[in-house]
């Protein structure tokens, strides 16, 4: 039997194991900073009106 | 009045098996279960009884398991949620000896009987008789063990979110020496070998388990409840 | 206070590991893909085939790396999980739930290649021997570990909890290793393992050490990135996130 299309099947995974445990961090980072950004400005607006009225 | 430890223990242990025998639910639906899908087996594999018989310790010892995780992620939520954990927490009492306590009960309500029906249900899969004793004394010693496991895991669950398959999921991996050990010993017994290793382990193991598993289970709910 | 534990606390104190975190990362990083670079290229260019398997046993590189760090993984997590218990240090319980799933990746990525590995060398895909099945089980326990953090609100207390279902299941690590074994021998004597008495060969020897090192500095680069975005995500209403955020300071209105 052909070894090579295991052996390679076999990194294959290993790489996209590594791939994914770097991606799914920083993927989720990425939408928390924008959720923490869009809540600092929205308060931010809030203070600004506050203190306008 | 101050009550020792011993006197707590026994007054849950009392209330529990009473409860579990006003509410025979507790014990029949395992009962029930196990007889089902025992049943099935058959069904499934065809009515050779030459193809039921070796396979039969495992099986039995597989639904045995099954039965027993069927009540289980519930035997500390209800205390959980009407506050009656807390009680616990602060009465003074050591919750260990409270845990064990309630491990026994459960044992008693629902392993027992699970234990005392298998003889019925190993016939039904054509388990020849000397098995059949083998596999009645994996079955005690084991159910113990599995009753322990999965208090732990129930205590420490006990705040997730309600879910089918979180209890089961963490008893799993760690009932899996009590099910090669007991399943081994009557498939040993069915090929001829002594089981002597393999119960002795099992024994073993629940000797170990009654006092170690309390404390985890009152580690569990303390953490959680405190 | 002991200085061991005051040290785990001014370390500890979520800024303070977020900058360190931030700043060590692109090093572990770095350092890992390096080592990886070198170690595989020893490994599959350098390093000969296998005398008895050919060149499946280029494997070894990947699988056996993977299968070190999948349980060095679970050590650190029940070892954190022991300290935040013990001492109540936050940052350990960061750490270990951080490392959990890190850990199942490199299980579910040794059982992957262990039978991708085994479909050339046994000629079935899946073989119910010893070391693969203790595998199977370590992933169930890295999974109720995951699976209970997630199913409880409170981040803290799930991270208590976890580490201590992670202890409980550490300590029958060695119970559950053990009676696999036993269980292994019951069927078919031994099964054919996948690799004999014979010590490797040194050539085989250092690019895989070197593929060890190479998944442990990836392992703690990724550790400090969950770890800092764990730390982000429970903080996120404090005033060090809210300062490192936005580094100059809200102003009123203009004037």
């Amino acid at each position: 039997m052909n070894p090579w299309p295991f052996v390679i099947a076999a990194y294959a995974v290993f790489f996209a194991g590594l791939g994914l445990d770097a991606l799914l961090p920083w993927l989720r980072r990425r939408r928390t900073l924008i959720q923490l950004d869009g809540r600092r400005r929205r308060e931010r607006t809030r203070t600004n009106r506050e203190e306008t009225t | 009045m101050s009550t020792t430890p011993w006197r707590a223990f026994r007054a849950v242990l009392r209330r529990d098996v009473g409860l579990g025998m006003r509410r025979p639910d507790d014990a029949l639906q395992p009962l029930l279960f196990a007889l089902i899908v025992t049943v099935l087996f058959p069904f499934a594999l065809g009515a050779d009884s030459a193809r039921l018989a070796p396979i039969a310790g495992g099986v039995s010892w597989v639904v045995a398991l099954l039965a027993l995780l069927l009540g289980m992620d519930t035997v500390y939520r209800s205390d959980a949620e009407d506050g009656s954990l807390d009680q616990l927490l602060i009465s003074g009492q050591p919750l260990a000896m409270l845990c064990a306590a309630r491990m026994l009960a459960h044992w008693l309500v629902v392993g027992l009987p699970l234990v005392l029906t298998t003889p019925l249900l190993a016939a039904l899969l054509g388990m020849p008789a000397n098995t059949i004793v083998v596999a009645l004394v994996s079955l005690a010693l084991g159910t113990g063990v599995l009753v322990a496991i999965g208090h732990v895991c129930a205590a420490l669950a006990v705040v997730a979110k309600r879910s089918v398959i979180l209890v089961p999921l963490l008893v799993l991996p760690l009932s899996v020496p009590v099910l090669i050990f007991g399943a081994g010993a009557v498939q040993a017994t069915l090929v001829g070998l002594s089981a002597t290793a393999p119960l002795l382990l099992l024994g073993a193991g629940l000797a170990l388990a009654i006092p170690l598993a309390p404390i985890a289970c009152a580690a569990a709910l303390r953490l959680n409840a405190g | 206070m002991n200085p061991l534990v005051k040290w785990f606390h001014r370390f500890g104190s979520p800024p303070t590991f977020y900058r360190w975190a931030g700043r060590a990362q692109p090093w572990l990083r770095g350092a890992a893909l390096l080592f990886g670079a070198v170690g595989l290229y020893f490994g599959l260019v350098v390093a000969p085939a296998d005398y008895l398997q050919g060149e499946s046993v280029r494997i070894l590189y990947i699988h056996v790396p993977s299968a070190w760090m999948s349980l060095f993984i679970y050590l650190f997590v029940a070892a954190n999980a022991f300290i935040a218990l013990v001492w109540r240090i936050r940052i350990s319980e960061v750490l270990s739930m951080a490392a959990a799933p890190v850990g199942a990746m490199f299980t579910a990525v040794t059982l992957a290649t262990g039978s991708l590995w085994g479909r050339p060398t046994w000629g079935t895909y899946w073989q119910w021997d010893a070391r693969l099945t203790s595998e199977l089980v370590l992933l169930f326990l890295y999974v109720g570990v995951i699976a209970l953090f997630h199913a409880i609100e409170d981040r803290r207390r799930a991270a208590r909890a976890a580490g201590l279902l992670a202890l409980v299941g550490v300590v029958n690590l060695p119970i559950i290793h053990y009676s696999v074994r036993w269980w292994s021998t019951l069927h078919q004597g031994e099964s054919v393992k996948l690799f004999g008495e014979s010590s490797m060969h040194e050539s085989m020897l250092w690019p895989l050490l070197m593929m060890a090192l190479a998944t442990k500095l990836w392992f703690f680069a990724s550790l400090a990135s969950r770890a800092q975005l764990a730390l982000l995500e429970a903080d996120s209403d404090k005033s060090w996130v809210r300062d490192m955020l936005q580094p100059s300071v809200t102003q009123a209105a203009p004037a």
